[in-house]
């Protein structure tokens, strides 16, 4: 493509997965594969019971979660628990200023970080844990992986973050390195090619 | 394939954690005021038990957390975990190596201080 | 053929579906739901091939995977070596032939596709025979999550080769019942799934075969097979027993076989081994064979049993069946050349012999006991201990409700802790510290826990599962295993490793090991040689390291160590039994992951642009990155020379994407980079870049890049593309453990941002149109600053650093729109030549500097001096990781190998990267060893300096300047003269442009 140079149209984003779309739209199986749209999102680091995480959570009218899960805020956005003092939080709808607004929260006591290039999201519905058994070791069914669970980990041999975005299991959102999009489509592609033809039980075998 | 108990994760995979080598080796206050002795048993000196040792992990493919391990070398079982500036409830000194580099059982003051 | 030694009725094959295969070239029939050996032998072909090292005939010595002969070769439908003959299922189109112990892998490219899947269950049963089948039946009556995973293509195991009355229906009928309602109780039930691997923690790992017995009715493209990792909170191994041999002069010949096995040829495949049959025994179990094949109208020429006291039932069995009956006796020879004619045998009291009788038979089925198979077990850490009863290797710990409860309270057993916690991230308290045994979780029932009979196993079978269910906290109701007829072996086997010999020199075809063609003499030899440890003799004699991994014949080594050495047989102990179960195919293993799939790909925003424009690539860790753009088929050398004109004389543009970005934010960020790096980092003003490098506590190069500070109490960090994840970790680790009172925070915004590094005299005027709002003069935009701007309302930041030496322009904006910037940045610098080059030239460009790369001219030996940037190393600093070691004595040496240029005398002759140094002046008469003095780490041909050129870790480098120097090359030395590492502009006055 081209582009005129003369004027000042806006610029066209791009995330880079128009053939895997294509691709993703043709599978009929058990499961979907989407693109979610590119979304603005941001890495908020900051001490939990802080005043600047007291501040942070009276901006997005929601407690920032504690444990591996993710919550949505008043205004529809993700917050997505990383570490003890790590958020991920996908501005969905996109709300102008936010990133200065959750900056002015933290009063200088944490950082945050624009990392809307940073990851992509596809999401994955019908028999989502029966694909992705295919490529983790996290069980990811809708009793270990209640709606609300938000698990980082690998997918084949990419890093991911998984959210559970239904009660029984059946939609997965895949947060994923930009760079990894494309391992992580074709992966998703190939692995449909072959459903599992078991139910994945769930039932959780922890250390020792 | 081992599952590490992440302090803050829960059980995991092996494969989604780094290893750090031994832990509670804490950076000396004034590296300027050590013979090169010292300095090269800070840099260099490891010990080699047989048994339980202590260790550094970071889980890399999840919350990037750095913690401690208490690891049987026999047997390679992690026998606990917990957090960094936390102390191993199991604490029994004996099965503790202690040498040259003085490696020493880590106590409520956190990694910094237990030399 | 005619399967002239089919019985007319009877086994789990189908009738009505005769199956052709070609072995060796004839065409053979069989049925559905043979093997591939029970087919041969229903046609009487014993004979399968030749052993490896004494090209012995051989022939079907087994029923199952433990068979060490029958290794065949198949070559349709899907080409694959190594197989036995007695686990590849009979599928239209097969062909096959035996191999001598090795064969040959095919080279066609394999169309099958493999997959991998994980498991989360309560409760893993491994094998699906009368004690799996009852543990998961049990299981899954009390609501557990249950996976049964079995190796045959049918449930049953010991019940498909002995019929019976079980719980009140005949075993056939029992099992499919029994199947039924795990199939109604959704447990995940896989059959022709082999588990071959126990694991820390619960995981097994089973390969599942979805294809190969359908043959070439599956689809080339199918998916043959599939890898299950399984992690289970409670695993009941249920994996049954090998039946021993006996190890006689002359045991190997087509024709002898184990009672057993005969005993499921007949039953499961009703094929009869033979017309005419001895056997050789030192336990009640053949008997049951001997009376089977005898009842089923094969000639049974006598029973020799080593033992003198037999139980009645046998000998009146026998009495009954009119077969002779030698107590007290063994086999000492066989004769016959494809096949067994006759067997000689003479009374034996342990150490003397009685006369010679010979006795014509076309085959001898032998059984020296049974081996519980516990690899398994053994391979999940699990202790074993010699049964001196069994003559084998038992699980230490045996399953049984009374030795669970004492071993929860003894030392070697850890206890369970509360499964609902377990559910949950683990509580940090730990009462004690038991010594872990890595068996925890683990149970082992059946015949695969030393329990023979049919009742006792499926009792063992009912406590493991029971134990099992009080650990998941599942409620069950009181039951009881199924009802099934008192056992009958009830006499103590005599435990007989081998025959002796009146000649110890006759020793030599007492086979052992048969497809190693392995001997008692072999391990009488390695006793002599002075190896008393069985893992040394296995090694010595190579026992038990083929294909089937000492099934049959590690168990009987150890026995016959013992014996010859004098050793007990408990302290002597077996060799540790390691996966795979039996052999797996790396295609299995390595499931989706291959082709594009085998590693993640990491492409930048831009990657399609660079396919489109005729990037050839190369791999950089993961990322793919443009090496350089062939124009009308230019090769690399062209391309590359035809690029770095541009960035020198014109303009280039690069895909940097790739760098490590780093967002080091908080109120303490400057003190914590000071900390880091070996320059000052806190002095640097907002809207300035400094380049920096971080050093580990030894001193040593970890990585460089820039740093640019954004705000006051916020930089950004470049690091090298390989390095970025790395250094992100280091960063961590020193802040979250030793530093973790400074207020600093690390994100990182590696793919956030795409970075286009638009370099050359030109790039000032590219800028400037393409940024009008920008002053990109030298003057409003120094060198080592960057500024914010924007193209179409998008912010773009703009940094002034050159990785070329020339004046260049950093551009980076978000990864969205990556490919509009480049795009728009093309365009505008067509006028003025703009060339895209990739990461070849790049290392022209940066080596003519004398730049270098961390990690193709460092390799963790190199201090920041060596590479000539002691100006990189703070002297006002108080302290930085890697200062102290630079005051040690060997990090002062002058003697330290530096970074140094080359150039060859010859400038058309480039030296080879890695290429070794050395001073003497001739190979030819050169003294060994020769004194290397360093080697080359990047060697480039150079436009700008008209000569290749290279750079190099030399020995002093740093005071040899001018000297000269030669490189060894493909045996020859290539003189150069050793120049200062900066080889273009040394005088900095392009990057200014």
């Amino acid at each position: 493509m081209t582009v005129d140079v003369s004027t000042k149209e806006l610029l066209v984003a791009r995330d880079g997965l128009d053939v895997h779309k294509e691709k993703f739209a043709a599978l009929n199986a058990q499961v979907g594969v989407e693109v979610l749209p590119l979304a603005h999102q941001y890495n908020l680091r900051v001490s939990p019971n802080s005043d600047s995480a007291v501040a942070v959570e009276a901006l997005l009218g929601s407690a920032l979660p504690t444990s591996p899960s993710w919550v949505s805020s008043p205004a529809g956005q993700t917050i997505i628990w990383l570490g003890p003092d790590e958020w991920l939080i996908i501005d969905t709808p996109h709300h102008t200023d936010f990133e200065a607004s959750l900056r002015d929260a933290t009063k200088g006591h944490g950082a945050v970080v624009d990392q809307s290039g940073q990851r992509i999201s596809l999401l994955i519905t019908g028999d989502a844990p029966g694909l992705l058994a295919k490529g983790t070791a996290l069980n990811l069914h809708s009793t270990a992986f209640p709606r609300g669970a938000a698990l980082q980990g690998f997918l084949a041999r990419a890093v991911v973050i998984y959210l559970s975005r239904s009660e029984n299991s059946s939609r997965i959102e895949l947060v994923v390195r930009t760079s990894f999009a494309r391992y992580v489509a074709d992966w998703l592609l190939d692995a449909a090619l072959d459903p599992l033809a078991y139910p994945t039980p769930y039932g959780e075998r922890t250390c020792h | 394939m081992q599952l590490i108990d992440c302090p803050w994760c829960g059980c995991r995979e092996e494969i989604e954690f780094s290893y750090g080598g031994q832990a509670h080796i804490p950076y000396p206050d004034n590296p300027a005021e050590l013979n090169d002795t010292q300095w090269a048993h800070y840099v260099f000196f490891r010990s080699n038990p047989k048994g339980v040792c202590a260790e550094r992990w970071v889980h890399s493919a999840g919350c990037r957390r750095w913690f401690n391990a208490l690891r049987d070398t026999c047997t390679y079982h992690f026998i606990e975990t917990y957090r960094i500036g936390e102390s191993p409830s199991f604490t029994s000194a004996s099965l503790f190596p202690v040498t040259e580099s003085q490696v020493s059982v880590p106590t409520e003051a956190g990694d910094r201080k237990t030399q | 053929m005619t399967q002239q030694y089919r019985t007319p009725t009877g086994g789990h094959i189908t009738r009505d579906t005769a199956l052709s295969f070609e072995f060796e070239g004839t065409l053979i029939e069989g049925y559905a739901g043979d093997t591939l050996a029970s087919a041969l032998l229903s046609n009487g072909v014993h004979h399968v091939t030749t052993s490896i090292k004494f090209g012995r005939p051989r022939g079907i010595a087994a029923a199952g995977s433990e068979d060490p002969n029958g290794l065949i070769q198949i070559t349709t439908p899907i080409p694959e070596p190594m197989q036995l003959a007695t686990t590849v299922e009979l599928a239209p189109g097969l062909s096959a032939h035996g191999i001598p112990g090795q064969g040959t892998l095919p080279t066609e490219p394999d169309p099958a596709r493999y997959d991998t899947a994980h498991l989360h269950v309560d409760l893993l049963v491994i094998g699906a025979g009368p004690a799996g089948l009852n543990a998961a039946l049990e299981a899954a009556r009390a609501g557990a999550r249950v996976a049964l995973v079995d190796e045959q293509p049918l449930p049953g195991g010991y019940l498909l080769s002995t019929p019976c009355m079980i719980g009140g229906a005949n075993s056939t009928e029992w099992i499919a019942q029994t199947a039924a309602e795990l199939a109604a109780r959704a447990v995940i039930h896989l059959q022709r799934t082999t588990v071959f691997g126990l694991y820390d923690d619960g995981l097994a790992l089973a390969v599942e075969r979805r294809t190969d017995h359908r043959g070439s009715d599956a689809a080339p493209d199918s998916l043959r097979q599939r890898i299950w990792r399984i992690r289970a909170i409670r695993t009941i191994v249920a994996t049954g027993a090998h039946e021993r041999p006996i190890v006689f002069a002359d045991n190997d010949r087509p024709g002898i076989l184990l009672a057993g096995s005969a005993r499921t040829f007949l039953n499961r495949f009703g094929v009869r081994v033979g017309d005419s049959v001895t056997v050789f025994t030192t336990n009640d179990s053949a008997y049951s064979s001997a009376f089977d094949l005898h009842d089923a109208g094969v000639h049974v020429g006598a029973i020799i049993d080593s033992r003198l006291v037999i139980g009645t039932e046998w000998i009146e069995g026998a009495k009954i069946r009119g077969i002779p009956l030698h107590s007290g006796s063994v086999v000492t020879g066989t004769s016959g050349d494809n096949r067994l004619t006759s067997i000689t045998l003479r009374r034996f009291n342990g150490t003397s012999f009685g006369t010679a009788e010979s006795y014509e038979a076309d085959t001898l089925l032998v059984s020296g006991g049974w081996n519980p198979a516990v690899h398994l077990y053994s391979q999940a850490g699990g202790m074993l201990r010699y049964d001196e009863r069994l003559g084998a290797f038992v699980p230490h710990r045996e399953v049984d409700a009374a030795d669970v409860a004492a071993s929860r309270s003894g030392t070697t057993f850890v206890p369970h802790r509360e499964v609902d916690a377990l559910r949950r991230p683990l509580p940090r308290s730990h009462e004690k510290f038991v010594p872990h045994t890595g068996v925890d979780g683990l149970a082992i029932a059946g015949s695969a826990a030393g329990k023979f009979g049919l009742r006792e196993a499926l009792d063992s079978s009912h406590k493991a599962v029971r134990e099992a269910l009080v650990d998941l906290r599942l409620a069950h109701s009181p039951s009881r295993p199924p009802e099934v007829e008192e056992d009958r072996d009830h006499t103590p086997g005599a435990v007989l490793w081998f025959v002796p010999s009146d000649d110890p020199h006759k020793l030599t075809t007492h086979f052992v090991d048969m497809q190693r063609d392995a001997t008692v003499a072999d391990i009488a030899h390695a006793i002599s040689a002075g190896l008393r440890s069985v893992e040394h003799v296995k090694r010595y004699t190579t026992i038990g390291t083929a294909h089937d991994q000492g099934k049959t014949s590690g168990t009987v080594a150890s026995g016959i160590v013992a014996e010859i050495s004098g050793e007990k047989m408990s302290s002597l102990g077996t060799t540790r039994f390691r996966p795979p179960y039996t052999p797996v195919a790396f295609a299995a293993l390595a499931g989706r992951a291959r082709g594009h799939l085998f590693d993640p790909v990491r492409v930048t925003a831009i990657h399609d642009w660079h396919i489109a424009h005729g990037a050839e690539f190369e791999d950089v860790g993961q990322w793919k990155r443009p090496r350089y753009y062939p124009r009308n088929g230019e090769d690399m050398h062209a391309a590359v020379k035809r690029e770095t004109i541009a960035a020198r004389n014109a303009v280039g543009i690069l895909d940097g994407s790739t760098l490590g970005k780093i967002d080091v934010q908080g109120p303490d960020a400057a003190e914590f980079l000071d900390r880091i790096y070996t320059n000052i980092m806190s002095t640097l003003k907002i809207g300035s870049i400094r380049y920096g490098v971080m050093c580990g506590v030894d001193g040593m190069v970890i990585d460089d890049g820039t740093v640019l500070r954004t705000e006051e109490d916020r930089f950004l960090v470049y690091t090298t593309t390989g390095g970025a994840a790395r250094v992100l970790d280091w960063l961590e680790e020193w802040l979250q453990t030793e530093w973790p009172e400074l207020r600093v925070y690390l994100s990182s915004a590696t793919e956030h941002l795409v970075t286009f590094p638009v370099v050359g005299p030109r790039s000032r005027a590219v800028i400037g149109e393409l940024f009008p709002d920008l002053d990109a003069s030298n003057e409003a935009f120094p060198f080592m600053t960057w500024r914010d701007t924007k193209l179409a309302n998008i912010p773009v930041r703009i940094a002034r650093v050159s990785f070329s030496g020339e004046l260049a322009y950093e551009v980076s904006v978000l990864s969205w729109y990556g490919l509009e910037l480049w795009t728009r940045l093309i365009e505008t610098g067509a006028k003025h030549g703009i060339t895209p080059y990739g990461t070849e030239a790049m290392h022209v460009l940066r080596a003519e500097k004398g730049y270098p790369i961390v990690g193709q001219d460092t390799d963790g030996t190199v201090t920041p001096q060596d590479l000539g940037m002691s100006w990189v190393v703070s002297k006002k600093k108080l302290d930085f990781i890697g200062k102290r070691s630079f005051d040690r004595a060997a990090n002062r040496d002058d003697t330290r190998r530096q970074l140094v240029g080359l150039l060859p005398d010859d400038p058309t002759k480039l030296i080879p990267e890695g290429s070794q140094l050395v001073t003497i002046e001739s190979l030819d008469h050169a003294t060994v060893p020769i004194t290397m003095d360093g080697f080359v780490t990047s060697s480039y041909d150079s436009h700008a300096l008209g000569s290749t050129f290279a750079l190099a870790l030399l020995v002093g480098g740093s005071t040899r300047l001018g000297e000269k120097i030669n490189a060894v090359v493909n045996g020859e030395l290539l003189p150069a003269t050793i120049t200062n590492h900066v080889l273009f502009d040394q005088e900095g006055v392009r990057r200014d442009g």
